[in-house]
Parts: structure tokens; C-alpha cells; sequence
């Protein structure tokens, strides 16, 4: 098994490799500051003895000797003293002034140092961090795929964010600490032995008791901490999961379940907190007492020797103030002490957690691209199961390529298997498998993905747009360097030598790091082309296409596009009513109630901007409310929205469990069900008039959704719809200027940024319900689009569709369809897919592979199927039956 | 029409005249009224099957195949491959239309439709194994 480089020898050597310069450094400026921490003790005790005692001026002197130093030798080096200067001589007040002067000076360069030192040792430890995070994502990118799928990547991740962090506090701790603070400590301990002898033994025994019990006392503190740790990763781990799952709980109705699963880590995790706080507290109180100890001696027996006049008040003085600066340094040595076995443990965690087999580091003759036609050669293959169960033998078969191969056979069989080998899924097998006379598993990722291109039933999206998805398999040429190219500014220098430094890769992933070469193409518009070109192979296009046509045209849009869009919809127009179409479409009037919009929008006559009149909220606003009640609507929609609650409920009622089936009346949340039942019968009960204002803001924020085709509860009458005109009038009439810019009313002469596209192009709204009817508008509206040259704007918008996480945006044909686009995108030589069209239905399946097909001639593909028939026309079938091949046909030879 | 038309459109089917109807409401809740003219056609062979109908008013016939009662389409939405046969508007036909998940989604969460559909595809089975008992009066 391949160690973890990073954590050979643990925690201190990880440090004392990585970042030994920067340590001496600041070791060096450490003990730069000790000379100013002595001066600093020495100078209070001066000042009160020589100064306010006036000791120097004795003898009837008025003048002294100010700054003189000597430097005096000690004993075992030969005594002697050498005068550095005499000073200069100074009276009582001024040689005060003088000093105290001086003890100001000492207290800014102490203070100077300790910000020098704070500051670098920050920021070592965030160098120290940055290359730990880093080397562990690069670790986590080297795990076999099998362990890949065993690992919870929460778990990882929050490894890789949280559980690093006070490592990474503690890089700057690690060497640095115990030196400033045991040298710290031992200066004042040997200051105040040199005041008094007594005084500072009996300092030292009780320091030497405390560096000896807290940190047996500790111990237990830090098992307690390593337990917590690990339970709340695995917390972390439980949440994640049953997060992604809770669509199933809910289906299941096993939310208490996991809910008390939650508690019961929970509890665990209080109990630990508790008694870890117990132990804390205690070992703090004791720690604090033993501390308070010594003063109390000081007190009373340098007092004593004070009294007696073996020990001078000055001395007595420096000696508590001394000591005053004792405690915090052995305090804090204790605590380092504490964290280093803290933090070594859990570097050790970390590094345990990341440690499995890794794949090897591909040496240069990995990434030779094995030629396209060199045959795939396999022999003595056999794939087992984590469980020991044989899952395919293969004890030699040759693909010689380019070649179009089926793989068939049942579900689970070595067809399922077979593919997952070669497209490198699978790596733990007996055998060989090479392709031109490589090891597939010894191809580096760069090589191996020019060669062939796995793709699976399970489609990985990222985040980001369709397109940025599909094109992130042409992210293969790294920008230049920082610092290189043009990139030689002072920050791009900086930042390059900050990655040096943290062994972090040096490009940069802002820049475009697509390849165009590769792809054959010049500059995005020449991109669009080819990503639009792939996603017609793999039947994207008309679901792209419609995406667009439902997504909002946003504001980023060229002012050409715009006139367009204004122009294409008399077009539209024209052609509708040219094929006696136009019943089809009611458009967008003015003076017309359009009966396919809600009624919200009706009274709007725009689409809300702002917060202001957003959906979920314009029934509390209270212009609009205002008016409402002038046009008296406030009780009709009211009652309408009454009526649209009641239906609700009634269904809800007559199902077992509060289902997300109503699209159409997701405005209402079935999981408040009962709170809304609580709503309706306190609106039936206030009856007219008096009803408490939140639950008429519900009702009508729900009256103002309602669409009659759509919802059907035959609500809208004659009168209603000529208030609701009378309203639109004067909202608009009336609304502020200020607030005009919250809605983007509609306009035959603008775009409507805030709408979807289908209804700027429409500048309407296509009726539902009649059958076809659809389809002969859309078609229309295609081909306006082509003669104006706009397709290629709406497929654009459609690709800049968010996929979400993991794709959770897309439909599940998107979803399929994005892996597929993206390796048709780079044309690899060969393309495997297993199980990947799953989600199509079966005509589908047949038209992408015969298109994908199309576009592969002279490459190769790799296609599982469930039945022969679809693979009738492939170079060769692959028949499996169970672990092993029942038949293997060439087709071109039977036509020989 | 409302939905409460359309609920007791769909009471008046034999198939559901077992189901509550607060629970028929469910199916006119989630579907979108469709209409068809007389001699248009409501599904082509080989198009994907992708909803299911429940036909308020008019008659349907199929190019081939079976007998049509209430549902149609429903065989090939659930088995999700293409319509095997084309169906035509015979007079001016109003419907139910589902989604297919819509329609799943209605099945699972209410057993009485599902029943329902359960005893309808019975009586179509039934009606391929014996001919002749599909004659006699259920």
C-alpha cells in the first residue's frame, strides 16, 4: 500500500519539512525580543529603587549617571565588566523621567516584536494549511475508483474545510510557541532568582507542579475530544445522507425514524460536550488556584524578607511584577502542550482517513496517447466482487479497432462488467488488459481520456450552466503561468509565489482553459457551434431549445438581439394569422383581460422586479391593497381564494400522506396542511368584514395565482374581469415614479427582460388544451426564428440554463444527455457507453445511437444493450450469458 | 365546466363508480381539459407515449386493437414505449389529460384510483384471454 507521502513521521516532521525557514526565522526574531522582555522587567525596578527611593542619589549626590551600561560577565566566564557607556548624568525628577521614559520604549518594542512575530506566524500557518488542503483534495483525486464510491463525501469534505483548520492554526504554534513562551518563562524565572534566590525556587516548585499534574489531568479532556470529533463527523456523514434522500423518507413516512436517529447522535454529542466540560472547568479552577498560590507566597514571604530588610522594596516590586508575567506563559505552554497532542492526533486522523490504496503517479510514457486503431487486448481477465463473487471471466478476447461493439446481455451480467474495465471503473481485477500493449490502468488520465471516454448510468453534473457542463471536457490546456506570459503583474507574480511556496499548482483556474485546437475551433462563436452541433447527436437540441424558450432573457443581451426580439413578434403574428392560427395565442392587451395569465398578472399588466411586488408578497403591499379596495376587489379575492384553499384541502384530506402532487397548486405547501385547515376554519368563522388581516393576505396572495383554464373552479366572471381591467388602469396610472421601476410592464415596443422568452416572443400567451395546438404555434415560432436568424439566441439561453448541484435543475433526460455531449464534444477515439441511455425511451435510445454512430465513423463505440435486436447493424456483437461470452460476432466477416 | 363538472363526468364511468369522489377530484385536479374536433387525431402509432386521457365527453376510435372505454393511453404511458396504435377523434371530444408522473403520482397515492385502473386492465385482459365471456353482461 502507497503511504500518504504528506504524513510520513507525523505531525512535526510534516511541519519541520515544509516550512523550516520560515520557523528559524521567527525563532530568530524571537530571540531578537528577549534582550527588550529582561529590560522591560528591570527597568520598573529601577525606577522605583533609584528614582522614587532616590538609592542612586544617597550619599548627598543631587546628580546620577543615566544610561550607563555595563555589561557584566558571569562568574564562569572569567567575571570582569565591560562599560558599554556612561551616560550622561541626570537629577532625581529628570533621571525619573528619564527611566520612565525608557520603560515606555521598552513596552513599544516588546509590543513591536510580538505583532512581528504574531503576524508571520499567522501566516506560516496559513502556507502550512493551504499545501495540507491542497495535498489532500490531490490524494482524494488519486483514490481508485471502487474506494471513491465507499467514501462519503461529506465526510471528506468536511475533513478537508473544518477538520484541518486548527491543524493549520497550529503550524505556526508548533515550534515556534514553546520556544517564545519557554524562553519567556524562564527569562522571568531567572529574573526573579536573581532578585531572590527563595523567592524564585519556591516559583519554580510551584510551576514544576503545575507542568506536571494539568497535563495528566488533561488526558482525559483530550480522549474526550477525539470521541466528539469523531461523532460529529459521522453526524455530518448521517445528515448529508438522509438530506439526499429525503424525497424517499418522505415517501416512506420515516422521518421520525431518522428524526430520532438525528436526537440520538445529538444526545450522544451533548453528553460528550458535558462531561469534556466538566473535566475542562475543573482543571481550569484547579489550575487558576495553583496560580494564585505563588503571589499569596510572594506576599507574605517577601514581605517578610522585605521587613527584615534582606530583600529591597524594588526587588520585592519587579519580583510580583515578574511574576505577574509568569503564570500566562506556563498557562499558555500547558495549553501548546495540550493542542500539540490534540493536533497530532488529528493529523493522524486525517491522514488514516486518506490513506488507501492510490493510484500511481503515471510517469511520462503514460501519457502517450495509444494510437486509435491499436487493438484492445484482453487475457486472463477475472472480476470479483468485494464479496469474493465472480462477476466476469474473460480469459482472452481481442477488440480490434476502430470498431462499432454491442455488448449484450442480461442486467448485471459480464456485459455490465466488461465496459466498466475498460473504461477503467474497475480496477481491481486478475489479468491484463492493455490497449496497444499498455496496461489501460498504467494510462494517465490525460492520455487515457484522449483515448476513450467512459460514460455510466449515473450522469455527474456539476454546478454551473448546460454549456459550461458540456464544455468542461475541453478544459484540457492550462493557461500560462502565473507570472509568465501575460500575467507578469505584481499580484499574478505574488500570488505564484505564494502557490511555490504551498506547493499549489501555479495556472490558475479563472483563465480559459478550454483547448480550441483540440476541438477544431476558433473563438466561442465557433464553440457555440460545435456544443450546439453535439447536442443535436445526442437528441439535447429540443430540450434545450425549450428550456430557452421557458428561461428569462435576463439583462446581459446584445442591443441588435433586442430589436429582434420586438421584430420577430409581429412576424410571429402575421404568420399565425396567415395559417388561421391565431385563436392559439391571446396576446398580451391592455384593455383585454387575458384569460391564460393569473390574475395576479392581469392586475400587474408586467412581471414584478423588485421585492416589492413579488409574488409573495404583493398581498401585503399596500398600494396594490389600496388599490384593491378601490376597485372593491379585496372580498372577491378573498373568496376566491378561499374557494382555492377549500378545493386543496379537500384533496389533501382524501389522500394518506401530503403528497407534492398538486403542481399546479404548489403555491400551497402541503406539509403546512394543517396550519392551512387551522386558516380556513378561522376564516370561515370570522366570516365578512371583520377577518384578521394575515389570513386575507394569504387568501387573496393565492387568489392572485389562480388561472382559470389551468385551475378550473369556474371563478372569473364578466364583472370580476372588468374590475380587475378598471384596477390594472389605475395601479398603473397611480404608481410613484420611484416605484415604477419594480415592474416591467408590457410593452409591443421593448423586450421584457424579467419574462421568459416564449412570452416576449409571443407577446402572449399560448392557450392550452387544444389539441396540437402547441406544437403548430412552436413551429411558428421556430421558423420565425431561423428567417431572423434567432435560434441560435434562444438555444444560448437555453444552455445557460443553471444545471444546480448535481445537476438537480435538469430534467433526467439533460441530465443523460450532458455526458453524452460532452465526449462527443472532444471525439475521444473510442466512446463507452454503459447503461448510459437509460433514461430514454427506447425510440430515443435508437435515434441517438444511430446519430452518435454517424459521428463516431472511424472511431470507436462501446454500447451496452438489453436485446439483440438493437444491435443488429454494429461491426460485432457481444453476447453475454452470466460471467462469460455465449457469442461473438463479426459482422463484417459474414458479409465476407 | 369546473372540476366539479369534470368529478362527476368521471363518477358516472362504471370503473369508478366505486371511488369516492372527493378522490376523483384528485384526477381533475391534476390534469389539463383537452379538446379534439371530430376526425383529429389524438394519438399517432409510434409517438412516444408520454400522457394518459380520460374522456369527459365525445367517442374516440383506435385504428386497430381494442374496445376504448374511459382511459386511453394508459398501457403504453406506463410501460413507457410509443403509442402502438393511432387513435381518432370520432365527434368533437373533450378529456382529461395526465403526465405520465402526474398519472403515476395518482396511482400511488390513491389506492382506490389505482383499483380502479388495476380492474380495468383486468377486464381488457380478460376480455383478450376469453372473447366470448366478455360477451356476457359483467
Amino acid at each position: 500500500m502507497q503511504m500518504a507521502s504528506f504524513a510520513q513521521g507525523g505531525f512535526f516532521a510534516y511541519v519541520w519539512r515544509h516550512s523550516r525557514r520560515e520557523q528559524i526565522v521567527v525563532l530568530l526574531l524571537v530571540l531578537g525580543s528577549l534582550p527588550f522582555y529582561w529590560l522591560s522587567l528591570d527597568v520598573p525596578k529601577r525606577i522605583v529603587n533609584d528614582a522614587i527611593q532616590g538609592k542612586a542619589f544617597k550619599d548627598g549626590a543631587t546628580t546620577t549617571n543615566a544610561f550607563k551600561f555595563t555589561l557584566s560577565m558571569p562568574e564562569i566566564l572569567g567575571g570582569g565588566s565591560y562599560v558599554i557607556t556612561d551616560g550622561v548624568l541626570l537629577a532625581q525628577f529628570p533621571y525619573l523621567l528619564a527611566l520612565s521614559l525608557m520603560f515606555l520604549f521598552f513596552t513599544l518594542v516588546n509590543g513591536w516584536f510580538k505583532y512581528v512575530i504574531n503576524l508571520r506566524k499567522g501566516i506560516l500557518g496559513e502556507r502550512m494549511l493551504r499545501r495540507l488542503r491542497f495535498e489532500l483534495f490531490s490524494m482524494v483525486m488519486r483514490f481508485r475508483p471502487e474506494d471513491i464510491k465507499a467514501t462519503k463525501s461529506a465526510e471528506i469534505s468536511s475533513m478537508l474545510k473544518d477538520e484541518v483548520e486548527p491543524i493549520g492554526g497550529f503550524f505556526g504554534e508548533a515550534i515556534i510557541t514553546p520556544a517564545f513562551l519557554g524562553m519567556q518563562a524562564t527569562t522571568a524565572l531567572l529574573f526573579i532568582v536573581v532578585q531572590s534566590p527563595m523567592l524564585g525556587l519556591m516559583a519554580a516548585g510551584i510551576i514544576a507542579i503545575q507542568g506536571f499534574v494539568i497535563p495528566r489531568l488533561r488526558r482525559e479532556q483530550l480522549r474526550l475530544g477525539r470521541q466528539r470529533q469523531l461523532a460529529s463527523r459521522k453526524l455530518a456523514g448521517r445528515v448529508s445522507e438522509m438530506v439526499d434522500a429525503a424525497p424517499m423518507l418522505h415517501n416512506h413516512g420515516l422521518v421520525p425514524y431518522v428524526g430520532s436517529e438525528i436526537g440520538d447522535r445529538l444526545a450522544n454529542l451533548f453528553d460528550i460536550r458535558m462531561r469534556l466540560f466538566r473535566r475542562k472547568f475543573s482543571v481550569k479552577y484547579l489550575n487558576t488556584l495553583l496560580a494564585q498560590v505563588t503571589p499569596f507566597i510572594f506576599y507574605t514571604v517577601g514581605g517578610y524578607l522585605a521587613l527584615n530588610g534582606r530583600l529591597d522594596i524594588g526587588q520585592l516590586v519587579a519580583v510580583i511584577a515578574a511574576y505577574r508575567d509568569l503564570p500566562t506563559p506556563i498557562k499558555e505552554l500547558i495549553d501548546w502542550d495540550q493542542e500539540r497532542a490534540d493536533v497530532g492526533i488529528k493529523f493522524d486522523q486525517v491522514f488514516n482517513a486518506f490513506s488507501r490504496d492510490l493510484m500511481p503517479r503515471p510517469d511520462a510514457s503514460a501519457a502517450e496517447i495509444p494510437a486509435a486503431d491499436a487493438p484492445i487486448q484482453i487475457s486472463g481477465l477475472r472480476v470479483t466482487n468485494a464479496r469474493g463473487i465472480v462477476q466476469l471471466e474473460q480469459p482472452s478476447l481481442t477488440i480490434a479497432r476502430p470498431v462499432h461493439l454491442a455488448l449484450v446481455g442480461p442486467q448485471g451480467s459480464g456485459r455490465d462488467i466488461l465496459p466498466k474495465v475498460i473504461g477503467k471503473q474497475i480496477t481491481d481485477f486478475a489479468g491484463t488488459v492493455t490497449i496497444g500493449d499498455k496496461p489501460i490502468n498504467e494510462l494517465a488520465d490525460s492520455a487515457a481520456s484522449r483515448s476513450m471516454l467512459y460514460i455510466g448510468s449515473d450522469p455527474y453534473v456539476m454546478s454551473g450552466s448546460i454549456f459550461e457542463n458540456i464544455c468542461l471536457s475541453a478544459r484540457l490546456r492550462p493557461p500560462c503561468a502565473l507570472g509568465e506570459g501575460d500575467r507578469q503583474d505584481d499580484r499574478s507574480r505574488r500570488e505564484r509565489m505564494e502557490a511555490e511556496r504551498t506547493g499549489n499548482p501555479l495556472n490558475g483556474g479563472e483563465r480559459d482553459w478550454t483547448d480550441y485546437m483540440l476541438l477544431g475551433v476558433e473563438g466561442d462563436e465557433q464553440l457555440d457551434v460545435a456544443v450546439i452541433e453535439a447536442l443535436r447527436a445526442v437528441h439535447g437540441y429540443e430540450s434545450v431549445f425549450q428550456a430557452g424558450m421557458s428561461g428569462r432573457i435576463g439583462t446581459s443581451m446584445a442591443s441588435d438581439i433586442e430589436a429582434k426580439i420586438v421584430a420577430v413578434r409581429s412576424s410571429i403574428r402575421e404568420k399565425l394569422e396567415e395559417r388561421a392560427l391565431s385563436a392559439l395565442v391571446e396576446p398580451f392587451d391592455p384593455h383585454l383581460y387575458n384569460s391564460l395569465s393569473t390574475i395576479g398578472e392581469n392586475l400587474l399588466f408586467g412581471v414584478a422586479i423588485g421585492g416589492r411586488f413579488q409574488a409573495n408578497l404583493i398581498a401585503r403591499e399596500p398600494y396594490f391593497r389600496a388599490i384593491l379596495d378601490a376597485e372593491s376587489l379585496t372580498e372577491p379575492l378573498t373568496r376566491i381564494g378561499y374557494r382555492i384553499l377549500e378545493t386543496v384541502l379537500d384533496v389533501f384530506q382524501a389522500l394518506p400522506v401530503a403528497s407534492q402532487l398538486l403542481e399546479r397548486y404548489s403555491f400551497i405547501d402541503p406539509s403546512e396542511h394543517e396550519s392551512l385547515a387551522e386558516l380556513m376554519r378561522a376564516a370561515r368563522k370570522s366570516g365578512k368584514g371583520k377577518m384578521p388581516e394575515r389570513i386575507r393576505e394569504r387568501l387573496i396572495g393565492y387568489s392572485l395565482l389562480y388561472n382559470e383554464p389551468r385551475h378550473r373552479l369556474n371563478l372569473i366572471d364578466e364583472t370580476l374581469r372588468a374590475r380587475l381591467l378598471r384596477a390594472r388602469t389605475s395601479f398603473r396610472q397611480f404608481l410613484s415614479a420611484r416605484t415604477a421601476d419594480e415592474i416591467e410592464f408590457y410593452d409591443r415596443e421593448r423586450v421584457i427582460r424579467s419574462a421568459p422568452v416564449r412570452d416576449n416572443l409571443l407577446f402572449g400567451r399560448m392557450v392550452f388544451g387544444v389539441a396540437g395546438s402547441r406544437r403548430k404555434v412552436e413551429d411558428v415560432i421556430i421558423e420565425t426564428l431561423r428567417e431572423m436568424d434567432l435560434e441560435g439566441f434562444v438555444i444560448r439561453q437555453g444552455l445557460a440554463q443553471e444545471a444546480g448541484p448535481g445537476g438537480r435543475l435538469l430534467t433526467p433526460d439533460q441530465r443523460s444527455m450532458i455526458p453524452l455531449a460532452r465526449a462527443l464534444l472532444v471525439k475521444p477515439d473510442m466512446i463507452i457507453l454503459d447503461n448510459a441511455l437509460g433514461n430514454f425511451s427506447i425510440p430515443d435510445q435508437r435515434e441517438i445511437i444511430a446519430a452518435l454512430r454517424a459521428k463516431l465513423v472511424g472511431n470507436s463505440l462501446i454500447v451496452t444493450l438489453a436485446d439483440e435486436a438493437m444491435a443488429s447493424d454494429f461491426d460485432r456483437v457481444i453476447v453475454y450469458s452470466g460471467t462469460r461470452i455465449e457469442t461473438d460476432r463479426t459482422m463484417k466477416d459474414e458479409m465476407k | 365546466m369546473d372540476i366539479e363538472d369534470e368529478v362527476s363526468v368521471l363518477r358516472r364511468a362504471p370503473i369508478f363508480s366505486q371511488v369516492d369522489p372527493a378522490r376523483l377530484r384528485l384526477i381533475a385536479i391534476s390534469a389539463d381539459r383537452v379538446r379534439f374536433k371530430a376526425g383529429e387525431r389524438i394519438y399517432g402509432v409510434g409517438e412516444p407515449a408520454d400522457d394518459v386521457l380520460f374522456l369527459l365527453s365525445g367517442q374516440v376510435r383506435a385504428e386497430r386493437g381494442l374496445e376504448l372505454h374511459i382511459i386511453i393511453g394508459h398501457i403504453g404511458t406506463l410501460l413507457k414505449r410509443p403509442r402502438m396504435t393511432s387513435i381518432y377523434a370520432v365527434t368533437d371530444v373533450e378529456a382529461l389529460r395526465l403526465g405520465r408522473e402526474e398519472f403515476v403520482s395518482v396511482l400511488q397515492s390513491c389506492s382506490q384510483i389505482s383499483l380502479a385502473v388495476i380492474l380495468e386492465l383486468a377486464r381488457v385482459l380478460d376480455n383478450l384471454v376469453n372473447p366470448q365471456a366478455a360477451k356476457e353482461p359483467a
